[in-house]
């Protein structure tokens, strides 16, 4: 009853808030229609068209056409994937000051993400698990399998792999990718497609400055040589104070009445190169990363800024990719990843705990495609992973509470028959099988998608994946302290099923609506064993999400881009009959940018409306709305780009679920803030 | 699927007036991809020679036939006040080989004496919608100057000249010079320099 009754409260407030949202994004479409008319009343709309007919075959070779590869592993139309696909591009990322992955993924329909002042994690269609560490969203760089092998971890905060300003294009793949790729493709399947060295044509140097002495600099360099070679190199430094914070669960004499001084401090840095040359692809990546923690998680003393983690991760990649004659399509790689986390944790003197992982881990794949007939398109291939270390510890000066040494191999092989049926049904088969710790996992998948109008795509999609647990999973324990391991754990499964209907309002505009549901069964859970206290992971949820996306996306021959999406799910534990802790039902989402002075100065306006989400103790993370601004000039001198964003515009005070390692229920993330940034390219 | 709070109501009727504004906001707009395929095929014109090319004159427009269901709708409508080596290009829409045939028949009969060869068009453009008829197309233009392109998988593998195909979500495309030389056209190495791929 009264869970009822707060809900009923959270409902009022919900519309209240929703009026607001509903003005705000009023004044944002009404801005973003009014603007680019009045600066340019007179301009030709021909004229915003670029002029292909004047263009050499060397321009038109780069221009953009929107495919996206990801979904089936190769190159097809978004309109042709058996999936769910946004893509976003380096213009989105520009011109929205997008500054880490996590900023990019916010904006796409259903994903959102949950910060804790230590780690960022993302969730999506109401799936954002305590303690998952984004190992159920599979994240590929270039098609390289960027998750770790101890917590099947990829951060997407400031311990990501890449400066986002390195990217080309991210395709987000919703559903499970399972049948084409293997564990960690639960929910969905994220493609991030670097840029090339043409694509920089010189030196690139990049210098920004944020509040709360937040600096950033990137170094990139970038040629396509005449021999064919295309090398990209970058380096990227990031560091910032940080602010003072306040956390009245600490509002105490003892603990400095709250307040956390110098204790958001981070720090990071990034390296990243490409080599291409003729048919194969040489790359290497590499993310330092330190950040201190607030918090004071896992009891830890409050205000002590010596309590940290760092994040190290990198990997080599070499790929060769080769189409004969179009008949057969070839692509192998190998590669090679590194990880290694440690963790200083400051306790009541004189005690310090440290805590570590570090994986190692090499592995080859390789693809075919090919033409049979008229009508089949086959591809298949196998992957190989053997991980070479996956271990984990934890210890004081008194004692080693944790050692634990593993190694392990898993592979995979897969099938996928794309059938044209006819002109208008296209029928898309395939499975996976995949062997992971001894134990092996099929993963079919079946999309049919039919051509309803030659605007209009309507695609049915049946999928099942599964995640194996990973090391830190089944063996992490720190002696009796807050956590012990369960090696017997089994794979999460998932099945979905999903309906897609995609319409081309316009050649230029693109509307999508989907229904899905989700049912998850033993999903690996963090637990409390009453026995002792202690967390430990098990398989017990069954769990069934149900729910719709709408979503526009397109660009207005003025340059108005716009991307509007709501989302709601309804997530359900089948045993306690309650929703998810941290899933909100819904979200709405306003991505518009719009040319002020055409092809120089531009506005991005981005509003985000998450739905409130249950903490752990069953309170409520406030539903909010998000506004963030960016003005964007390009060339304002020869070749400097400048770009100024005020994130969460309006000051609005809102905050993420905590987890169980917190004090706070709530963590409380950052006020209206700023970021200045200026580009120079040498050509 | 019900809906519960009024802000739900709410949140999609805010969407269905962004979709509703930007719907009205967006003009129709041309794909893109056959956009750039349509200059591509403008620039063919001007990198490919027609034994023809000597005599033909003003008055002897480039004639690019597209056959097939269309999917350039719009994009050839720059190309009308263009010319290519002095001369106007004309963008004619066959649905059928058979009117493809026509095309070559009254051509023959209108054609302007000084020309010898019965011609069709000068660029034969196959659409996807033809895939099925590809052999028989290519067989009806065989050994005749006529500059086939598609984008058909395995096109110049049947027989084609040029292929349009998407690397990385970029149209690049590949020339057969071995196709080139039986209609007796000269790819030139500009052209050549830059094709994806060159079979011989």
């Amino acid at each position: 009853m009264i869970y009822q009754k707060r809900k009923q409260d959270c409902t009022a407030s919900t519309t209240d808030r929703s009026k607001v949202a509903l003005l705000a994004i009023i004044a944002a479409v009404a801005i973003a229609l009014t603007v680019p008319s009045q600066a340019a009343p007179d301009v030709d709309q021909q004229a915003d068209e670029p002029d292909y007919f004047n263009m050499s075959i060397e321009d038109l070779m780069r221009v953009n056409v929107g495919t996206v590869y990801s979904a089936s592993k190769y190159g097809q139309k978004v309109s042709e994937a058996p999936s769910s696909v946004t893509v976003i591009t380096a213009d989105d990322i520009q011109k929205h000051g997008y500054r880490t992955f996590a900023d990019i993924m916010r904006s796409i329909p259903g994903f959102y993400t949950t910060y804790d002042r230590n780690y960022t994690y993302l969730g999506v269609r109401g799936f954002g698990r305590p303690g998952d560490y984004n190992s159920r969203i599979l994240i590929l760089i270039d098609g390289y399998r960027t998750n770790e092998n101890v917590y099947g971890a990829t951060y997407i905060g400031g311990a990501f792999l890449l400066d986002v300003d390195l990217i080309e294009r991210v395709e987000i793949v919703r559903g499970p990718g399972s049948s084409l790729y293997g564990s960690s493709a639960f929910f969905a399947v994220i493609n991030i497609i670097t840029k090339a060295g043409r694509d920089i044509d010189g030196i690139e140097l990049a210098a920004a400055a944020a509040d709360n002495q937040t600096y950033k600099q990137r170094y990139t360099y970038g040629k396509q040589f005449a021999g064919g070679a295309d090398l990209l190199l970058s380096f990227s430094d990031y560091h910032s104070r940080g602010d003072k914070l306040y956390f009245d669960e600490f509002d105490a004499a003892a603990t400095n009445y709250g307040i956390a001084r110098h204790a958001d401090n981070e720090k990071h840095y990034n390296v990243f190169s490409k080599l291409i040359y003729g048919d194969f692809t040489v790359q290497g990546a590499f993310v330092w990363r330190q950040k201190r923690i607030p918090t004071a998680p896992w009891g830890t003393v409050f205000n002590d800024n010596r309590t940290r983690t760092r994040d190290k991760t990198g990997f080599l990649s070499v790929k060769y990719e080769h189409d004969f004659d179009g008949k057969l399509g070839v692509m192998a790689r190998a590669y090679y990843g590194a990880y290694h986390y440690d963790g200083r944790y400051i306790y009541p003197e004189p005690y310090v705990n440290y805590d570590y992982a570090q994986g190692h881990w090499m592995g080859t794949e390789l693809r075919f495609t090919k033409r049979l007939g008229k009508r089949h398109k086959l591809i298949w291939g196998g992957e190989w992973q053997t991980d070479l270390q996956q271990d984990q510890g934890n210890y004081d000066i008194y004692g080693i509470y944790l050692d634990d040494e593993r190694e392990s191999e898993h592979w995979g092989i897969f099938l996928q028959d794309e059938y044209q049926a006819t002109d208008k049904l296209t029928v898309v088969a395939g499975a996976r099988r995949d062997v992971y710790w001894g134990k092996a996992a099929t993963n079919p998948r079946l999309a049919v998608i039919y051509k309803l109008a030659r605007k209009s795509t309507l695609k049915l999609l049946y999928g099942e994946a599964f995640r194996a647990a990973n090391v830190y999973e089944k063996y992490y324990g720190d002696g009796g302290w807050s956590q012990k391991g369960n090696p017997g754990l089994s794979p999460e499964t998932i099945k979905t099923y999903e309906a897609v209907l995609e319409h081309d309002i316009h050649d230029n505009l693109r509307g999508t609506a989907s229904v899905f549901m989700y049912e998850i069964e033993d999903l690996i859970t963090a637990t409390t064993d009453p026995d002792d206290g202690l967390s430990v992971f098990q398989n017990i949820d069954e769990v069934k999400a149900r729910g719709f996306e709408l979503g526009i996306d397109g660009k207005a021959k003025n340059g108005v881009r716009t991307r509007a999406s709501y989302s709601f799910v309804k997530t359900e534990n089948q045993q306690t009959h309650k929703k998810l802790g941290n899933s909100p039902q819904d979200m709405a989402k306003l991505n518009i940018i719009a040319p002020i002075i055409k092809d120089k100065l531009f506005a991005a306006v981005e509003l985000q409306h998450v739905g409130e989400r249950e903490t752990l103790t069953s309170h409520h993370a406030d539903a909010f709305l998000l506004a963030n601004l960016t003005i964007f000039g390009k060339n304002i001198a020869k070749n400097l780009d400048a770009s100024f964003t005020v994130y969460n515009l309006f000051d609005k005070t809102y905050g993420d679920p905590g987890f169980s390692e917190h004090t706070q229920d709530v963590i409380t993330q950052n006020g209206r803030s700023f970021w200045a940034e200026l580009t120079y390219r040498f050509k | 699927m019900k809906l519960k709070s009024n802000s739900t109501v709410l949140l999609l009727a805010v969407i269905a007036l962004i979709c509703a504004a930007a719907a009205a906001h967006a003009e129709p707009d041309s794909q893109q991809e056959y956009q750039i395929k349509a200059a591509f095929l403008y620039n063919f014109l001007k990198f490919v020679d027609w034994p023809e090319d000597e005599k033909a004159d003003a008055n002897n427009p480039i004639i690019l036939a597209i056959l097939g269901k269309d999917p350039f709708e719009k994009a050839f409508d720059p190309v009308k006040d263009k010319l290519v080596k002095g001369r106007k290009v004309v963008v004619k829409r066959l649905s059928s080989i058979a009117e493809l045939k026509k095309l070559g028949e009254t051509a023959k009969a209108r054609i302007d004496k000084q020309i010898d060869a019965p011609k069709k068009c000068n660029l034969l453009f196959v659409c996807r919608s033809e895939k099925d008829a590809l052999k028989d197309i290519l067989k009806a233009v065989a050994h005749q100057p006529v500059l086939t392109v598609s984008d058909i998988d395995g096109f110049i593998e049947t027989g084609g000249i040029i292929n349009f195909v998407t690397d990385e979500q970029k149209v690049r495309f590949e020339v057969s010079t071995a196709a080139a030389k039986n209609a007796k056209l000269k790819v030139r190495s500009q052209l050549l320099r830059l094709a994806k791929k060159v079979i011989k």
